[in-house]
């Protein structure tokens, strides 16, 4: 990291840390303090905004664990959203039917579903690249199948509806209580993804990453660290799980189709792969996408006097977007970001 | 960094955030200046939840086209009649793709701007909303019945029966029509998808036995088949007289192979699932026979002169635009749900004169107030009470003719309430 | 109960065709270009549509559209891979395949903006609906699925094994600079993998048509054939035609057999289960290449 002149490290936690400098901090502190207080700026605060905002925030947990599995540790998954339903049902079904409360059984939803993905993450022992690809495809249709076939516990196909989180007597029901207590969870789950970053761990993520026989034979145990990867990136999404079960109130398989887990996938490339920061562009990328082409799609179409139109402009619009958006900038926004905050640091020079 | 540059940064945001924060306070929904001059023209915004490109917008789409026909002919003469003037009803249209969690954002939108109505057509979004909407006073009128949301009665409406409702209304007239003498107990089994949707009916399987009808079996199939020999052999083996479904898009794929495996029976296709479009992919032979439960009518089968194919040939002309109308199976959904909605709006109007003071709950109250509301014949004419959600109990049944053509071969009449007797259905 | 299972394996395997018939054109595209196609299902859609609009809008003959349908299906997949997939040359994996699911959200978009969201059918194909073998009553359409799957297979062997553009095909797929070096003409040759994959498509697509309709669910079944294309292996054009019909068979006996216990609707999951022993035994399939890594 470039520090200010007259900034020396003179001690190895002064040099590993990720805020360093006083304006840092008070920078770091104020956006903190302007992300608590969002629902009080009018406006802002409406209950649209905040919902949106839930739902970017609980994507935003996902596609870091989905950051750590595919981006620092290069295990393609395909079935995020699937992992995605495992925790959310899990928290739903101890809820129901155990009278778990939500602050233990989220939790152990994040743990079952980590173990989930332990299994699932066996094949990648053996396998890479497209052929992982398809284990985690399969893994996406057999979790939904199983969801569906188990209706004692999950209501089949009809959606469950979810009993709600309480501190004490206050239920957590409205977007505003929502949005803290899914504000707080995904700080949290930043935090964790950044320092997995920078541990001993995803150090040998990234070592599997680029060449996983030369990370063995320099002794890396790869058996351990990818299912490891498996664990932690299946554990992040049984967070998001939990976390949206309690959003949504109502779970259904249809909110975690494969489609969902492509749009991770998207988020994910679109942001850059392999760091946090460009998971969260990337995701806002994506949800305002989304809510773009839902809101626009419908008035466009009017306007163009098209018919059959409406419906296709949105997919339209998406496919469009993302495939100039991976023609154009590959690496990702994160990448855009960092030559920004280059030019910015070097103006008015180029190097 | 100085400490000069770190105020101007910090400064910098907080202007940032305010200027996003106003730019969010513009788009409020507003009715029009209050003039306080006897007529005017007013405007009651209401929400569409609607799949316009996801993977049910085939059946969707119709339904859209006939809300916006019959909504865009009144709204292009002016508007409403109202005792204090015209009201232009907008409909305020989003596409969800079937996702419910794009729905949420949506609802929440529109939750914060006072809409006092909003439609759906997703199961998924009528369960998920149920519960907000009672929360949040807004009236849900659902273009898609789910039972779980339209039992216990809340705040979801419909405007036909629910699917467990068109099964016992089916029974019903298996009941009526069979030759009991000459062929014995009846015999009904179920061919569909193996999802929420497929089994909907499910749920008041009982009233066959309560009615002297044999219910032989269940049989499921994938999403797309494109073959179905095992469980059509399954269906032989059961002797069943009656196959009822669920499914939309396999309905070529499961006549020709009952063809084909020399099966007997007839397909019974439920509520929500087109039969036209299907005869001649399968042929019209093969498809003969085939009957069909509505609790819209099926506009492939009205007659040119009845009073709702006028009405619609007045409209589309009108707007200039060109439909297929006998194509479009679901188009009556759209059309009797605009003209529930307009003739509410107008009532509501009627009773508190004013588009502001016109909220959910009176929207819900003007409701409850309906009685026999006629929708051209799209469906038998609706009316709500305190215990009922659905407008219209009744159903009429369609027979695919020798000559390619569908017939009605049963004028409305009313089921026997499945959502009241059967508990599991109102879950 | 033995005509039971002699009925699911033939029906399956005919089934297993239509599905090898849709894997045909992934692998064809992965044979040369190592670009797994997401987007298939629509291109095949896209195919088919045309086809459709030349026979009831221009009315044309049948066999008039389907030539026309094929050309403009060429058209259609060189005008992907030029502006679509050739920036991407040299791309990781992951952002091949989401270039893949951005150009099949394209697709779908244009698909449902020019031919809408109803159903809509050919004229039929064969006179004769059914054809009894011995004592099954088999469909025509399926029958002729599995000989078109054949034919297309040997035709495309043939053109990649004893074809100076075929060889050429496979040589980029093995070392696209070496090739290159060799006098390949290389962006020719992924033109060419992606216009005959296109008109593959088409081919399946219509076929697919006549059996259950033309609405754009059509483009889901592509996904069905993904368990395919492993088991018989990515690049391997024959390996379709065997595993296809395994597949089928497979999904049938599971309808005959596990439907009653378990509820049904297992037909979905049995060919990703057996995807999934597949993988974990033999991953490059029944006749893939397998690949050795070195460090």
């Amino acid at each position: 990291m470039r520090l200010p002149s007259g900034t020396y490290n003179v001690s190895y936690e002064k040099d590993m840390a990720i805020i360093r400098t006083r304006t840092q901090w008070s920078i770091f502190i104020l956006f903190i303090l302007f992300l608590f207080l969002l629902p009080l700026i009018p406006g802002i605060g409406s209950r649209y905004v905040l919902g949106m905002v839930n739902m970017a925030l609980i994507w935003v947990v996902a596609v870091l664990g989905l950051a750590i599995l595919t981006g620092f540790c290069g295990q393609i998954s395909l079935g995020q959203a699937a992992f995605m339903a495992c925790g959310a049902y899990t928290s739903a079904i101890l809820m129901t039917h155990l009278n778990i409360s939500f602050w233990l059984s989220m939790p152990i939803a994040i743990l079952l579903t980590a173990l989930i993905g332990l299994f699932f993450g066996l094949p990648a022992l053996r396998l890479k690249g497209l052929y992982l690809l398809m284990t985690s495809l399969a893994a996406q249709y057999i979790i939904t199948y199983i969801i569906l076939h188990i209706p004692a516990l999950t209501h089949g196909g009809e959606g469950m509806k979810v009993p709600l989180a309480h501190l004490g007597d206050f239920a957590i029901v409205s977007a505003t209580s929502n949005y803290y207590l899914i504000l707080i969870n995904a700080i949290l789950a930043t935090f964790v993804a950044v320092n997995i970053g920078r541990s001993q761990i995803g150090r040998a993520f990234v070592a599997i990453r680029d060449n996983d026989i030369a990370a063995e034979v320099m002794g890396v145990d790869i058996t351990k660290y990818k299912l490891m990867a498996f664990a932690i990136g299946c554990g992040f999404a049984g967070w998001a799980g939990a976390l949206s079960a309690n959003n949504s109130q109502v779970i259904s398989v249809e909110q975690f189709t494969l489609m969902h887990s492509l749009w991770f996938i998207g988020a994910l490339i679109v942001g850059g792969m392999g760091s946090v920061l460009g998971t969260i562009l990337g995701v806002m990328f994506i949800r305002i996408l989304f809510e773009g082409s839902a809101t626009l799609a419908p008035v466009m179409a009017r306007m163009l006097a098209g018919e059959a139109s409406i419906g296709s402009i949105g997919q339209l619009v998406f496919g469009l977007a993302v495939i100039l958006f991976l023609i154009f900038e590959p690496r990702g926004l994160n990448h855009r970001w960092q030559i920004l905050k280059a030019y910015y640091r070097l103006f008015p020079f180029s190097h | 960094m100085t400490k000069k540059k770190m105020y101007c940064l910090i400064s910098v945001v907080i202007t940032l955030s305010l200027v996003l924060g106003c730019i969010s306070c513009a788009p409020k929904a507003a009715a029009p200046a209050e003039k306080p001059a006897a007529k005017r023209t007013v405007t009651v915004t209401v929400g569409a939840l609607l799949d316009e490109s996801g993977p049910t917008a085939t059946s969707t789409l119709p339904g859209v086209y006939g809300l916006r026909d019959f909504n865009d002919y009144v709204n292009k003469k002016g508007g409403l009649d109202w005792s204090g003037g015209k009201v232009i009803v907008q409909v305020e249209e989003y596409d969800n793709r079937y996702d419910p969690s794009l729905s949420l954002p949506a609802y929440e939108k529109w939750a914060a701007r006072g809409i006092p109505l909003i439609i759906t057509h997703q199961s998924t979004d009528n369960l998920g909303l149920k519960d907000r909407a009672a929360r949040d006073q807004i009236v849900i009128l659902t273009l898609s019945p789910t039972s779980g949301a339209l039992m216990p009665p809340g705040w979801v409406f419909a405007t036909y029966p629910s699917y467990a409702d068109s099964f016992t209304g089916f029974l019903d007239w298996v009941k009526k029509t069979w030759d009991w003498k000459g062929k014995g107990t009846p015999r009904v089994a179920t061919l569909t998808w193996d999802t929420a949707y497929g089994k909907a009916h499910m749920c008041a399987v009982d009233y066959a036995k309560e009615i002297g009808i044999d219910y032989v079996g269940t049989e499921y199939t994938t999403t797309l088949p494109t073959d179905i020999t095992p469980q059509v052999t399954r269906l032989k083996a059961m002797k069943a007289d009656y196959v009822f479904t669920q499914a939309v898009t396999p309905i070529a794929v499961y006549l020709k192979d009952f063809k084909r495996l020399g099966f007997n029976g007839r397909l019974v296709v439920g509520l929500n699932t087109g039969l036209s479009e299907w005869i001649p992919i399968a042929g019209v032979d093969t498809a003969a026979g085939t009957l069909s439960v509505k609790g819209l009518t099926m506009i492939s089968a009205e007659p040119e002169d009845s009073r709702y194919m006028k009405k619609a040939r007045e409209v589309t002309e009108f707007l200039g635009v060109t439909r297929d109308l006998r194509a479009l199976t679901f188009y009556p959904n759209g059309t009797s749900g605009i003209m529930l909605i307009q003739d509410i709006i107008v009532r509501a109007l009627d009773k508190v004169g004013d588009p502001d003071k016109v909220t959910g709950k009176v929207l819900y109250d003007t409701l409850l107030e309906t009685k026999k509301y006629d929708t051209l014949g799209a469906t038998m004419p609706l009316s709500y009470d305190e215990t009922q959600r659905r407008g219209s109990m009744g159903i009429r049944m369609y027979e695919a003719q020798p000559d390619g053509n569908v017939t009605m071969i049963q004028d409305w009449m009313v089921v026997h309430d499945a959502l009241k007797h059967y508990p599991e259905c109102a879950k | 109960m033995v005509t039971g299972i002699i009925t699911a394996v033939i029906t399956g395997a005919l089934i297993g065709c239509v599905y090898s018939l849709i894997a045909l054109g992934i692998v064809l595209i992965y044979k040369t270009t190592q670009v797994f196609n997401l987007a298939q299902g629509e291109m095949l859609l896209i195919g088919t549509w045309l086809t459709w609009t030349m026979i009831t809008v221009a009315n044309l003959p049948f066999w008039l559209s389907l030539i026309i349908a094929l050309l403009f299906s060429i058209l259609l997949g060189m005008l992907i891979e030029r502006f679509i997939l050739r920036p991407m040359l040299g791309q990781p994996l992951l952002p091949i395949i989401m270039i893949t699911i951005g150009i099949f959200s394209l697709l779908r978009g244009i698909s449902i903006y020019f031919w809408g969201g109803e159903v809509q059918s050919f004229p039929p194909l064969f006179p004769i609906e059914v054809i009894t073998i011995g004592f099954i009553p088999v469909s025509t359409h399926l029958l002729a699925a599995a000989i078109m799957a054949t034919l297309l297979v040997i035709v495309t062997y043939a053109y990649f094994r004893f074809t100076r553009g075929g060889l050429a095909m496979m040589a980029t797929a093995e070392n696209v600079m070496i090739a290159q070096s060799l006098g390949t003409n290389v962006k020719a040759a992924f033109s060419r993998s992606w216009a005959i994959s296109a008109m593959v498509g088409t081919l399946s697509g219509v076929l697919l048509g006549s059996i259950m309709g033309i609405f754009f669910g059509l483009s889901d079944l592509s996904f069905k054939a993904f368990p395919v294309i492993i088991l018989g292996g990515l690049e391997s054009i024959p390996g379709v035609l065997v595993a296809g019909p395994i597949m089928g068979i497979c999904e049938s006996l599971g309808a005959t057999f596990l439907d009653p216990m378990v509820g049904g609707g297992i037909g979905d999951i049995v060919p990703y289960v057996v995807m999934l022993i597949v993988l974990v035994i033999r991953p490059s399939g029944l006749f893939g290449y397998k690949i050795i890594e070195r460090v």
